[in-house]
């Protein structure tokens, strides 16, 4: 095992830079305990280090955020900007626009994408003053779960080098789990923020269907994308949360109102709280080391007042498939853009014509899981084959979206594993399309829209971190937080930066 | 049930140029993606319609997504035009370039 240490650079008072959560930093921040460019000098030193093993990002963008951080000190000092992360380094993953910084997808489709515009939740990272380190590594297109089908080369998990961090997301979970940044923001299209939020150690926060905007996140499954952070802790992703999230009208699917939960933490105790373990789904799929973390964090949310019950969900055996067939249709249609004449890869090859220029540069650029589900997706929505294959699948979806409504009759709170084992090995599995049904537990929620979080809470074979999830009914953030901050600290994988 | 024609078929609908081994390929992969579809045959949608937009789920307004207004029909300042254009790969007199069509 080869692990990544996290210390260094140590503030005026002596505190140690990596022991910090964003919240704590950008308080000594703007407090004038260190500045901007000492804590830019502090994450850069572990990409130094670390980089070339881990492969975070795809593009780090050192000078950029140099240049930044002079100005947000600048702003810090006027006292015009005072916003709660404030000078903290973030990683952004690389399906999210920056303008004037590559966005490549992790795709040989867009290898030299510089985007004219920022994503939403860009424009705010900016107005609040945060730092953007650069971006992060990820699966192709969101596509996979373990960033094995980048085009970049596979991410490797900091805990454990030959391991991969989970995807698609794993490039900001892996820097914030090293170091390379503070905090992340990820998309969970079908888990790619919980997932390897569950296989680094970090906190993984996917907010319900539409409560952050996509608009400048380049799409794969439109009905179900969502951004989310990537955080030390429950209290940094609140706190980005409330940085991101909120109406824009450049989103269509944005909801309009504002989130009670992004104006700050609800904490406490959970007495009174309903607690659903779901216990079909952890008891089949899931590991010994994984059912044990979800039992004692079972436990733990007695202990903290809440009211535990086993249940079981239905339809959980039509989930993946119900999800990887909506996935693939949607994507099949969001990717049709790339056609090798407006912008990304277009073919130096021999064509004849229009639909060969197209066809040769989407076979050329794009890697082999992406033109899997394209393909999978024009079938399924090909005439002949769309109403036995995509509206059953529409019909099995809405069968899952009831009876998560029927169990969130009963409880606040669904607990179930966020993956059946710790972070796979890199290399180990070539099959990709078995792999479909390890994204069992995550599925679900981004087929009915809600909200979810996975909190690090135990280990596998003593050194692997493993999450547990959390699911609250639609834009039940407020509950979803409330109970993942209690529960944090019970971890035997310590939440240090938590209150109570 | 997937035959190789219909791979054929569908790699024209996905705009994907594949040789040979990669048809032979496509077949098998959509050969077991289609299988793992066909799960969805045992469940029972009787009556059930296909969910397919942010509107709330009848009487279900609780735990359904919130049906959105759209934006107003008025102008923004766009992107530059210019930094559009730069984006393409071939481009001459502020047109897209592509093979001859007529």
């Amino acid at each position: 095992m080869n692990t990544v240490p996290t210390q260094g650079k140590k503030t005026h008072k002596g505190s140690d830079l990596g022991d910090l959560g964003a919240l704590e930093l950008s308080a000594l921040i703007r407090e004038k305990e260190i500045s901007v460019t000492e804590v830019l000098d502090h994450v850069f030193a572990i990409s130094d280090k670390m980089e070339e093993k881990l492969n975070c990002y795809i593009t780090l963008d050192r000078e950029g955020a140099y240049i930044q951080a002079e100005k947000v000190q600048e702003q810090i000092n006027a006292g015009n900007v005072t916003g709660i992360l404030a000078g903290v380094p973030v990683a952004v993953k690389d399906n999210i626009c920056t303008k004037n910084l590559r966005t490549t997808c992790a795709s040989g489709m867009l290898e030299g994408f510089v985007p004219p515009y920022d994503a939403t939740v860009v424009e705010r990272l900016r107005r609040a003053g945060c730092i953007i380190t650069g971006k992060s590594n990820m699966d192709e297109f969101g596509m996979g779960n373990t960033t094995e089908t980048s085009a970049f080369g596979p991410v490797h998990n900091p805990v454990d080098l030959i391991r991969s961090p989970g995807g698609s997301s794993g490039g900001s979970a892996a820097a914030v789990a090293s170091g390379e940044a503070f905090i992340a923001l990820g998309s969970d299209t079908g888990g790619s923020v919980r997932c390897p939020a569950s296989h680094c150690g970090v906190t993984g926060f996917k907010p319900s269907y539409g409560r952050v905007s996509r608009y400048g996140l380049v799409a794969y499954a439109s009905s179900m994308d969502q951004i989310g952070v990537l955080a030390k802790n429950i209290r940094d992703a609140q706190a980005m949360y409330s940085v991101i999230a909120g109406p824009d009208g450049r989103d269509a699917c944005c909801i309009k109102d504002s989130d009670p939960a992004a104006g700050g933490l609800y904490t406490g105790n959970l007495k009174g709280v309903r607690v659903g373990l779901v216990r079909n789904l952890t008891d089949t799929h899931a590991s010994d080391d994984v059912k044990k973390a979800v039992y004692e964090a079972a436990d733990a949310f007695r202990q903290t007042g809440a009211d535990v019950f086993e249940t079981d969900m239905g339809y959980t055996e039509y989930a993946t498939a119900a999800y990887y067939l909506i996935a693939d249709a949607e994507c099949s249609s969001n990717l049709a853009r790339f056609d090798g004449v407006k912008y990304g890869y277009r073919s130096r090859g021999a064509y004849k014509d229009h639909f060969e220029l197209t066809a040769m540069s989407r076979a050329e650029a794009f890697g082999p899981e992406v033109k899997r589900r394209i393909m999978a997706g024009c079938f399924v929505l090909s005439e002949g084959f769309y109403k036995d294959y995509y509206l059953r699948a529409c019909r099995v979806r809405e069968l899952i979206k009831r009876e998560y409504c029927r169990l969130f009759e009963t409880y606040d709170i669904l607990l179930l594993p966020v993956a059946s084992s710790p972070a796979p090995v890199l290399g180990g599995s070539d099959d990709v399309i078995r792999g479909y049904d390890a994204d069992i537990f995550t599925i679900g929620a981004n087929l009915a829209g809600l909200p979810a979080v996975s909190v690090p809470f135990g280990y596998a074979d003593g050194h692997l971190p493993v999450g547990v999830q959390l699911c609250a009914g639609y834009k039940k953030e407020d509950i979803l937080l409330k109970a993942a901050a209690g529960l944090a600290p019970y971890a035997r994988y310590s939440d240090k930066q938590d209150p109570d | 049930m997937m035959d190789k024609k219909t791979v054929g078929d569908i790699a024209v609908l996905a705009a994907l140029s594949l040789t040979d081994e990669e048809k032979e390929q496509a077949w098998e992969d959509m050969s077991r993606m289609v299988s793992f579809f066909d799960r969805l045959k045992q469940a029972d949608v009787e009556g059930i319609s296909g969910y397919n937009s942010p509107e709330p789920a009848a009487g279900r307004e609780d735990c359904g997504q919130d049906a959105e207004s759209f934006r107003k029909d008025v102008s923004v300042d766009p992107a530059a035009a210019e930094e559009i254009r730069s984006l393409a790969p071939q481009m001459k007199d502020d047109m897209f370039i592509v093979p001859r069509t007529v």
